[in-house]
């Protein structure tokens, strides 16, 4: 068994202790957001024919969710006329909140329909916060109402996070079915709602967003996805005109919304510039967007613009300087598939999968279509290699939502996973074999960019059907591996703690924080693999996985690393092969760059690692005496 | 255009893949020669080609184009060389103007950089649009015509009152003049698309014809729309429920509208008629309708899945 693995083990065993002794962290009452598992998800359970304990059981990913803190169950206020917002699910946010160096977990409420005569949402269905502990990482309070204005009540879809008054803490963008909302932070994770200073509070259907800095002049811009013109007092019915077949319409039945890009002036004033931006669509030809991703895609170290829509074509944006962009939808061919059809476009994200250095992308649909992995060929080139990549066949039969790119076994190269789940209810009354409630999967990479199904050694990622939609990663209990929560539609958040595959070696990793979005690191190892990845986060589906650079080592040493800043400068350093990060008793030590081209290593007493200018070589110092 | 078609340009551009023509194809045999590009290839290696490198899907859609083309011969559904050119041009356009913003030398650079020339990006793209209406015309001859589906489009096209009502409609866009390209904030942008619909909708009140204040106005985005501003008839939903709040409140013939607000701009709108209508005197027009709306991806779809379930077509596939 891998040693951090064994380690992590130990700690979620020791907290499931605490947990059933009555001395959990969480000391606040329990939130309307916290229930017990709903019928529909006990249901669940049984017709998946396991059960809690079989959950935990051994696997690549162990349900930690009731030994973490973590209780939150989604409401999606579904009604009898089936009103299309009902079958969103909401997003969800990975980023320390309270400036301890540790992941928070931001969750989005969605809650009664915001429907005229509608039940009124009294305010308890909120947003939740929930703060990594500062004694055991891993282990999670609910602080939503501690949080101040954090604790929003509108019908939620997604959040953006970033710091957008570059005041060093973590901020919040929440797209609503309804108006949206920019609530900031004071750096102790207190949020104050200053939406009504904004251009911000767009009332209409809102889905994704993405903070990043367009313009290059160092703060974060906003670009906002919205979905479709619908009128929640006269929903159309579809599907058969009988009791208990009503079902959700097709987006196609109602009109795409047009997406909205903000400037930010620095100080979180924003304004909005999509038309002189050259973002703007035309009537008629507005995305139906769900998913929103800021890359540097043709690597000319400006944040380019990706936009997953549902059923109509998505759009690349190529970002020309100045804050300015061109469509490059044509050219790049990625707003449709390999067969020039539209496709469903929920979930997106983007890395290097084939180890040529350059982003690839990667696009979740619906059922009868294949989640769509556009290969980055350079030139703003991109080819659809779903097929050949091994990604087709198995997306066919679930609709896909949440997905992540990530190094999930720490070997080198980026695995996908993606969480499935119908928007139709009753599907299983139209469709045999087509169920709500639809497995997840996971694919393991050859480091070639060619992926196999890795699903049955998944453990409780895969265990259990249930209907998916946001899916983050990240290291969430600090032991170097990346961690899975997950936002089902209607049910309870879960977090999965990464105990690392079966029969694969040791697979060590190292992870950088404090780097500005956008910046390139690349890791040379002392088997000579070189890894190209990027610091930000990734939307996966209305939400963010955590921003840091994770280098997975695969059982090497680092023995250079390069870091290549949004404003071009670059910082190169060679490690000495007899000091390694992984060689300490922690067997993982994250690095924190400083800014000033220094890496921290904070569980070491702060010491602090510089190029030295005349070698390149590492030096070790303390803290303090930074060059 | 419909969405599908619009959307199948791109197939263009990500494949390098050369359909073969069907005389090509229906040769049949070891021995048929077909051309991927540069390689020639025998129609088995062909099919193994195809699937290894796009999957089994595009060996299916290759069937079904195939497939779609002989019943549309046989149901003398093909389309003719002029109605597939003119579909080109309409798509031509809207590339340039959506994807391009009007800028012709991108447009033509990228498709350069795609590895094409203009000549034979067309002269694919044609092919592929050939196939595309193919596909549309076989699903909108298949439409259900029953009486059933007749009441329905009644009551969707004229009301529950029965009613064929006719509007001029002019539109002022925050977007869509000069003022867009100044800097201006959209809330000033709006104020100035107000004012405009404003003064329209006095001059309107004032008797001045249409087609003098629809030079002053925006194209209104709609091909319900004809080129005078009017819609013959309208139905729910045609222009957005702000407009079909307004029409609530107007009952006299030739009542003009405030400045109707939409996210983009105004509407004003005159109503220029309204009559009762009966079934039966509608009934061809109906019957027109529900063939020519553009086939929705749906039925696409359906037809597709039609095509494949046919006999003899698994066997093709194989």
């Amino acid at each position: 068994m891998r040693p951090c693995a064994a380690r992590a083990r130990r700690l979620w065993a020791y907290l499931a202790i605490v947990s059933v002794s009555g001395f959990a962290c969480g000391t606040e009452e329990p939130s309307s957001n916290k229930v017990a598992p709903t019928e529909s998800e006990q249901v669940v359970n049984t017709s998946a024919g396991s059960t809690e304990t079989d959950q935990k059981a051994a696997g690549w990913f162990i349900d930690a969710t009731a030994e973490s803190g973590l209780n939150f169950l989604h409401v999606t206020g579904m009604t009898e006329q089936r009103q299309l917002p009902e079958t969103m699910g909401a997003g969800a946010a990975l980023s320390d909140f309270d400036g301890d160096g540790k992941l928070d977990i931001y969750l989005v409420q969605s809650g009664p329909l915001p429907t005229p005569g509608g039940p009124p949402n009294t305010g308890s269905q909120v947003n939740a916060l929930f703060l990594n502990d500062t004694e055991v990482t891993g282990h999670f309070s609910d602080r939503t109402r501690a949080s101040g204005d954090a604790a929003h009540a509108g019908y939620g879809m997604g959040v953006a996070v970033g710091d957008v008054n570059d005041d060093g803490s973590n901020d919040l963008f929440v797209t609503n079915l309804g108006p949206d909302a920019l609530l900031l932070n004071n750096g102790q994770a207190v949020f104050e709602d200053t939406t009504a200073k904004t251009d911000l509070a767009d009332k209409r259907w809102t889905s994704s967003a993405a903070l990043f800095d367009a313009d290059a002049d160092g703060d974060l811009d906003l670009y906002v996805s919205a979905y479709v013109d619908i009128d929640l007092t006269d929903p159309p019915w579809c599907g058969r005109q009988e009791d208990g077949w009503r079902s959700y319409c097709h987006p196609d039945v109602f009109e795409g919304l047009a997406d909205r890009f903000y400037i930010n002036d620095g100080t979180a004033r924003f304004t909005e510039a999509t038309q002189q931006a050259g973002l703007s669509t035309r009537p008629g030809h507005h995305g139906k967007g769900l998913g929103v991703l800021a890359a540097d895609f043709d690597d000319d170290g400006l944040q380019d613009l990706y936009v997953a829509n549902d059923s109509v074509e998505n759009r690349m944006w190529f970002n020309v300087g100045d804050g300015r962009f061109e469509d490059g939808t044509l050219i790049s061919a990625t707003g449709v598939n390999v067969r020039g059809l539209t496709e469903a476009g929920m979930g997106v994200a983007s890395g290097d999968i084939d180890g040529d250095g350059d982003s690839d992308l990667f696009v979740t649909n619906f059922d009868d279509e294949s989640n769509t992995l556009y290969r980055n060929d350079g030139d703003r080139l991109f080819s659809d290699v779903t097929a050949s990549a091994g990604l087709d066949a198995e997306s066919r039969l679930p609709v896909g939502f949440g997905t992540v790119l990530a190094d999930l076994d720490s070997d080198g190269d980026l695995d996908a996973a993606v969480t499935n789940g119908h928007i139709i209810d009753n599907i299983a009354l139209y469709h045999d074999g087509k169920s709500y409630a639809q497995r997840a999967l996971l694919f393991s990479n050859d480091g070639e960019g060619h992926f196999t199904d890795a699903s049955k050694d998944a453990g409780a990622l895969t265990a259990q059907p249930m209907v998916g939609r946001g899916l983050y990663s990240g290291d969430l209990d600090g032991d170097g591996s990346l961690d899975l929560l997950l936002t089902p539609s209607g049910g309870h958040v879960r977090l999965l703690h990464n105990a690392g595959p079966p029969n694969l070696p040791e697979g060590r990793a190292t992870i950088l924080t404090g780097l500005p979005r956008g910046t390139r690191v690349e890791a040379t190892r002392t088997d000579g693999k070189r890894l190209t990845r990027r610091a930000g986060p990734q939307p996966s589906y209305f939400g963010q996985t955590s921003d840091r650079v994770h280098l997975g080592l695969g059982g090497q040493g680092l023995l250079a690393l390069t870091i290549r800043l949004p404003d071009g400068q670059e910082w190169s350093y060679n490690f000495d092969p007899a000091w390694q990060p992984t060689s300490s008793a922690e067997a993982f030590v994250p690095f924190r760059w400083n800014g000033k081209g220094a890496l921290q290593i904070p569980r070491q007493g702060e010491i602090m690692m510089s190029p030295s200018p005349s070698t390149g070589q590492l030096s070790v110092h303390p803290a303090g005496n930074d060059r | 255009m419909t969405r599908p078609t619009l959307t199948l340009i791109c197939l263009l551009m990500t494949s390098a893949l050369f359909i073969p023509p069907l005389g090509a194809q229906q040769a049949g045999g070891k021995a048929a020669v077909i051309q991927t590009g540069t390689e020639e290839r025998s129609r088995e290696e062909f099919g193994q080609w195809l699937v290894d490198r796009v999957g089994v899907y595009h060996a299916t859609d290759y069937l079904v184009e195939i497939l779609a083309k002989q019943e549309a011969t046989e149901r003398n559904l093909l389309p003719t060389d002029e109605e597939t050119a003119r579909a080109f041009d309409i798509e031509y356009q809207m590339i340039l103007d959506e994807f391009y913003k009007g800028d012709q030398e991108r447009y033509a650079r990228d498709i350069e950089l795609r590895d094409q020339n203009p000549s034979n990006h067309a002269a694919r793209r044609l092919q592929e649009l050939r196939g595309e209406l193919i596909l549309g015309a076989l699903a909108q001859a298949d439409r259900d015509i029953s009486d059933e589906q007749i009441a329905k489009y009644y009551t969707l096209r004229f009301g529950p009152l029965s009613e064929r009502t006719t509007l001029d409609v002019l539109f002022f866009g925050m977007y869509a003049n000069s003022e867009s390209s100044t800097g201006k904030k959209p809330d000033e942008l709006r104020q100035v698309a107000l004012a405009r619909a404003q003064s329209a909708a006095e001059s309107l009140r004032n008797g001045e014809p249409m087609s003098a204040l629809l030079s002053e106005s925006d194209p209104v985005n709609s091909d319900y729309v004809d080129e005078q501003g009017r819609v013959e008839t309208y139905a729910k939903k045609l222009l957005g429920k702000e407009v079909d709040t307004a029409l609530r409140n107007m009952d006299i013939l030739g009542e003009v509208s405030s400045p109707i607000s939409v996210f983009d701009g105004y509407y004003v709108v005159r109503l220029a008629n309204r009559a009762p209508v009966e079934k039966d005197e509608v009934r061809s027009e109906i019957i027109s309708l529900i063939q020519s709306s553009p086939a929705n991806s749906t039925e696409l779809l359906n037809v597709r899945q039609r095509l494949l379930d046919q006999d003899g077509a698994a066997v093709l596939l194989r």
